[in-house]
């Protein structure tokens, strides 16, 4: 016999309007007058037993993960967020409570301002121009020409190597002195003196920033290029028949339809750049500065661990991680807002 | 010219001088009464060989390739003794590491005892008080005060290293020098005279630089005829007041632009090739960059000479003790590690290590053979003439006020601070850790 309310395959059991639960009573009517329900057939409970197996079985699967995330994030978040209440050295177990003096102290200190405005600088500057370079560096990619495969691979390789090998192989080519690559070159071709490319505090900075974005712009641009390739090909014949141009297309279709691809990009470029550590301390740290000339390249997670680790001042070190963590999660709060609401209205 | 400017037979690269010394000491291993073995604690260490047994664990800084020829030496005499040696970088990685094994309780019996942990090592009583030991008395005064504080002797120091201007003679005497500047006025002449020959004068390998330390220490030893480190840690003096002076001195190297600022993002490694290349004249080192330069380029000529004071004769040296061995207060087995000890100290232990390590023994049982570039060094090594603020500034406020120290001077290099500037932050920085 059919059902009044035809069911279709996978979509839950609704009870139609005015229909009534296994007592009798209407949907609608007050809780207070339901009567008690009778014994529940034998078919019912065995179904909801088997339900009850598989959500256990489900959370089950979920277990190791549940551990790990609570080892290996929820343990050191608690046990920083701790010691940075204390004056823990590192050495003893036996340590006093300081209140607020370890977080007192991070605000008045020119080393970890410094170390903060790299760290936001580095983070926003590779944000925006790794961005700028990926996307249409995406659309080149995706388009047919000799030797795609070959380029393709070309760009992505500076993601392939660590961080700090870049760091030292690009110290090296910036040397500040006439026998640097770069100097070399920019005597060879416009007789230029050398440049102190990491002898002086913009310099250094801006020495940083290129390299960073010249690591990231490939892999970028490949998380792009994915998502270019899903777009249909349909959109831009119709478009190209209604009379659309090569720009309009760009930026009425792919633009619009990369929104998604920008979220995890941005959002990946931001927390990466706030973090980062190695490329400045391998590029800068030449003559016995870790973040050189002066605090110029020094960052947050530079500030970490030599105050934690070099300096055994662990209340520091963690009321800094605290406050990192919290700065780091902030902004990432505000990028995903900003970039959703984006996405919401080119959709 | 004074020092010898030719690349001698005994100035060898330091890979043939240190292939050399080892087999100079397998034969000395063969015949053992040629030694210069007559210590009491190398006595000691020969007559209780046979009936020590044990197993030793030693954390080590030094690297394989150093130590295990000391370690073989070792068992030769010792052959009960099991040494499971570990090995970790210096200098921040190994007291990151000491510090977590020694929170675990699984720190080695025989660890580093250095500038950067001293303190804690102490504060903690992590080490063994080692006064009672023979060797102590062998010990030189300057390794001995850096070992010691006043309740205890807390490890072994054998050797010390100094450091100065590693002069490029042949550029020198293209220049018209036959001998090395006598003051530090001479020495910015030099500077200016080699800047006119379009070759880069000098740079300091390190910030602070080893110029720096040494007119530090002369000013010291001149005006108040000892360190006064102390004093400006007990808030008695100022950095304004104790380094005005040295610091001013230094500074005319940058302020005359006689030294670029470009310094500041070179590394090491493209010093020493500069040196070799023959495009820089002198550099501000350890004996550590004669010997890697001299590998670069054999047929180039260095000698190492002290830094220059204001007035004749009052030239000084940067450079330190070298870090300790200490013994673990709660070593598993303390019998094997003051043995182990006792034959570092010995004339068999320090052969066998300063031949590997190429360091300067200070130890009254052993002289370090060097290469004639490095005599003068070896000397001023021996005799503690030198100054360096990280092993004189207590342990515990060394790092960041090293740290505070470079960014300043490093903006100094750039104009962007006076010297004043520089010792007010200091000043600040300490008022701030000792709060």
């Amino acid at each position: 016999m059919a059902s009044p309310t035809p069911r279709t395959a996978g979509a839950p059991l609704q009870p139609s309007p005015g229909s009534t639960l296994a007592g009798g009573s209407s949907l609608t009517a007050p809780a207070g007058l339901l009567p008690a329900p009778g014994p529940e057939p034998r078919g019912a409970r065995t179904a909801h037993f088997r339900k009850v197996l598989d959500v256990a079985a489900a959370q089950s699967l979920l277990t190791p993960v549940v551990f790990i995330f609570v080892a290996l994030f929820l343990v050191p978040i608690g046990a920083s967020i701790f010691l940075s209440f204390t004056d823990f050295n590192g050495y003893t177990t036996h340590f006093s409570f300081v209140g607020l003096a370890n977080y007192r102290a991070l605000l008045s200190s020119d080393q970890i301002l410094s170390g903060l405005y790299f760290s936001i600088l580095y983070a926003v500057a590779t944000t925006v121009l790794v961005t700028l370079i990926a996307v249409p560096l995406a659309v080149v990619l995706n388009r047919r020409f000799f030797g795609r495969n070959f380029v393709r691979a070309a760009l992505f390789f500076p993601a392939v190597p660590s961080l700090l090998v870049l760091g030292l192989v690009w110290a090296y080519i910036f040397a500040p002195i006439s026998s640097g690559v770069v100097n070399s070159v920019l005597h060879d071709l416009f007789g230029l003196g050398p440049v102190l490319w990491l002898s002086e505090d913009r310099l250094a900075q801006l020495s940083v920033i290129i390299v960073g974005v010249w690591a990231q712009a490939g892999w970028h641009a490949t998380l792009y290029l994915a998502y270019l390739q899903s777009i249909p090909g349909d959109y831009y014949d119709a478009a190209m028949i209604d009379g659309a141009s090569n720009y309009q297309c760009f930026f009425r279709i792919t633009f619009p339809l990369l929104a998604p691809a920008m979220t995890v990009s941005v959002v990946l470029l931001m927390t990466g750049g706030l973090r980062v550590y190695e490329l400045p301390l391998a590029i800068t740290s030449g003559n016995g500065s870790p973040g050189g000339p002066g605090y110029s390249t020094y960052t947050v997670t530079q500030n970490i661990l030599q105050f934690g680790v070099s300096q055994g001042q662990y209340g520091q070190g963690s009321a800094m991680s605290v406050l990192f963590l919290l700065l780091v999660v902030a902004a990432l709060l505000v990028v995903l807002s900003l970039l959703r609401r984006r996405e919401a209205r080119l959709r | 010219m004074t020092p010898e400017t030719t690349n001698s037979p005994s100035s060898l690269s330091r890979r043939a001088f240190l292939a050399r010394a080892a087999g100079g000491a397998a034969a000395a291993m063969v015949a053992p009464s040629l030694l210069r073995m007559g210590s009491a604690a190398a006595s000691t260490v020969q007559a209780a060989g046979s009936s020590v047994s044990g197993t030793l664990t030693f954390m080590s800084w030094d690297t394989p390739a150093v130590m295990q020829p000391v370690i073989a030496a070792f068992n030769k005499l010792y052959p009960s003794v099991n040494v499971e040696i570990s090995f970790t970088p210096p200098v921040s990685e190994y007291i990151s590491t000491l510090q977590e094994r020694l929170l675990a309780g699984t720190a080695a019996d025989i660890f580093i005892y250095t500038a950067e942990n001293k303190a804690q090592l102490n504060q903690g009583n992590f080490v063994r008080n080692l006064s009672d030991q023979p060797w102590v008395k062998d010990m030189a005064a300057a390794n001995l005060q850096f070992m010691s504080t006043p309740g205890g002797v807390w490890g072994l120091s054998p050797a010390s290293w100094a450091g100065g201007v590693i002069y490029n003679t042949k550029i020198l005497a293209k220049a018209g020098y036959k001998q090395l500047p006598g003051t530090w006025s001479g020495f910015l002449e030099l500077c200016s005279k080699l800047k006119a020959m379009k070759i880069t004068p000098y740079y300091d390998a390190g910030t602070p630089g080893v110029a720096l330390e040494a007119l530090i220490g002369t000013y010291y030893k001149t005006t108040y005829g000892k360190n006064i480190d102390p004093e400006i840690f007990a808030r008695k003096i100022s950095f304004v007041d104790a380094w005005e002076v040295p610091l001013t001195q230094y500074s005319e190297l940058y302020s005359e632009g006689l030294v670029s600022q470009a310094v500041i993002g070179l590394t090491g490694t493209e010093m020493d090739s500069e040196l070799a290349t023959g495009k820089l004249a002198m550099l501000g080192s350890g004996p550590w960059d004669v010997a890697s330069v001299q590998k670069d380029n054999p047929n180039i000529s260095l000698f190492m000479g002290a830094v220059p004071g204001p007035a004749a004769g009052q030239q000084y040296w940067c450079g330190a003790p070298n870090e300790g061995w200490a013994v673990n207060a709660k070593a598993h087995d303390p019998a094997a590690a003051l043995v182990f000890l006792s034959f570092l100290a010995s004339g068999t232990g320090l052969k066998a290590y300063m031949t590997s390590s190429g360091d300067i023994s200070t130890m009254s049982d052993y002289t370090s053979p060097v290469g004639s570039a490095l005599t003068a060094a070896a000397t001023a090594a021996r005799q503690s003439l030198y100054y360096y603020h990280g092993v004189s500034w207590p342990s515990e406020y060394e790092t960041p006020l090293t740290t505070v120290l470079i960014a300043e001077l490093q903006s100094m290099f750039q104009g962007k601070a006076t010297v004043k500037q520089v010792l007010q932050a200091l000043d600040a920085k300490l008022k701030q850790l000792l709060a």
